[in-house]
């Protein structure tokens, strides 16, 4: 049985009033959330901090409900990040399972819940990295995109077809280049945050930045998109 | 002001870092240089592109398969935590046989204690010193008490793992039992005839350390033979 405080939260992130019903949720044990209860999580519940605290709390203790709502909260915009480092939507996939699988094991090591997002980000940016390093070693092409050479064309595989000319721009950025842009003009983080995530001075993140979309215009110019 | 200097404050001004002062020198210079015009206009498009990039969402398995390894990881952590705790002892074990443990860990140091209090109140008053026999008889007793506890819960631990046993490891069992008992026999009768003897008791007391060690060893043997399911001598 829940405490009252396990309780109100329960109530607070499902919007399910009473706590009778919520002891009866318990007891079915849920494996999974309602698509209703997905968008109450998605939508309102972990823009407060106190709340996400309380599923790190939880999800620290094993709680596979409070873990998918920090996925449901999570996994678009990792997802996103993560398939502008590999643009091949498997492998990207692949990728997001290995870093919400490392999140939920090493959350004792996450020094204090504040920092969790930048944490989060952090173990996705590395676990990309490392991803990348060892496809470069091993120099292997993913089959769709084999699939347009081995036939002598140099047409795109489907994943390339649905990337527009920015996303050919942030593909041929260079590692720290290309996470500084991604996570600062596209996922929205400021250059305090991208500094703490990266360890770096804030002054690098801005002239990094800027370095970026210098090449990224500079790309964008020499085919005419821009 | 320089192209150099408008165009780190082109980029920041996207950020909307940028003062007044800076914004009115920065509107000024790009009013009569139209490089850098140029520049402000074609960050300001990337900027507005990278925000309008497709959002991707991942498929409905990821969770599923997320989960599911979770749960596999959960399992491998716990049968890694188990085997640990079957390699250090028996402590946290069933709760009889942690309580026994304790209880023997307890009249230990009952013991301790008793003999240190002992040594260090011998040089008291003989008033005193009466006193003091009457306290330390008591905690031998207290302690005896313990141990007998302990070797119960031990016994009954035994008991209940069941199963066929080795005969010779039943022998073995038996002869070093009969050895501790009568042992304990002996004392028992030696403390009846001299109840203050509290040498007789500590030594008594020994022993039954001795069976309590010596249960335990038969759990861990008893475990061991079935699991390898051949005999093993202690």
């Amino acid at each position: 049985m829940l405490n009252p405080a396990a309780n109100t939260m329960l109530e607070r992130m499902y919007g399910i009033v009473g706590v009778q019903s919520v002891k009866m949720e318990q007891k079915e044990e849920r494996a999974f959330l309602t698509q209703e209860e997905k968008k109450s999580v998605f939508a309102t519940d972990l823009k407060d901090p106190s709340v996400l605290k309380d599923l790190i709390v939880r999800s620290r203790n094993g709680d596979i409900q409070a873990m998918e709502a920090i996925y449901e909260r999570f996994n678009r915009s990792i997802f996103n990040l993560v398939y502008r480092y590999t643009y091949n939507r498997e492998i990207a996939e692949d990728l997001l399972q290995d870093i919400f699988i490392k999140i939920f094991t090493r959350l004792q090591d996450l020094r204090t819940d504040d920092t969790f997002v930048g944490w989060l980000y952090r173990i996705a940016i590395n676990t990309c990295y490392s991803y990348l390093r060892k496809n470069t070693l091993q120099r292997t092409l993913p089959l769709s995109e084999m699939e347009g050479r081995m036939n002598g064309h140099t047409y795109e595989s489907g994943d390339r077809m649905i990337k527009g000319s920015l996303d050919d721009a942030i593909q041929s950025l260079s590692g720290k280049l290309k996470t500084i842009f991604l996570l600062h003009d596209v996922q929205g983080f400021k250059h305090r945050e991208i500094a703490l995530m990266l360890d770096c001075a804030v002054g690098t993140s801005k002239s990094q930045l800027f370095k970026a979309r210098m090449k990224i215009r500079k790309y964008l110019k020499n085919k005419q998109a821009l | 002001m320089r192209c150099s200097r408008a165009k780190r404050l082109i980029s920041e001004c996207l950020n909307g870092k940028i003062n007044d002062t800076q914004n009115l020198n920065l509107e000024q210079h790009l009013g009569s240089c139209p490089d850098c015009k140029q520049l402000f206009e074609d960050f300001q498009a990337i900027v507005e592109r990278a925000k309008n990039l497709e959002k991707l969402t991942p498929s409905g398995q990821s969770w599923l398969k997320i989960r599911e390894k979770l749960e596999t990881e959960e399992q491998k952590a716990l049968t890694v935590r188990r085997q640990k705790r079957g390699r250090l002892n028996l402590l946290f074990q069933p709760p009889r046989l942690k309580y026994a443990s304790i209880g023997a860990l307890l009249a230990a140091f009952i013991i301790f204690v008793g003999l240190f209090g002992l040594q260090y109140w011998s040089g008291r008053s003989n008033q005193e010193g009466e006193d003091l026999q009457k306290y330390t008889l008591t905690k031998l007793n207290e302690a005896e008490l313990h141990y007998q506890l302990a070797i119960k819960a031990l016994w009954e631990a035994v008991s209940a793992q069941g199963g066929a046993e080795d005969p010779q490891l039943a022998e073995v069992f038996k002869t070093n039992l009969e050895i501790i008992d009568s042992s304990i026999t002996a004392f028992r009768q030696f403390i009846l005839q001299e109840p203050d003897n509290n040498e007789a008791r500590i030594y008594l007391l020994a022993v039954y350390r001795e069976k309590v060690d010596f249960l335990n060893k038969m759990i861990e043997a008893k475990k061991t033979s079935s699991s390898k399911g051949i005999g093993t001598t202690l």
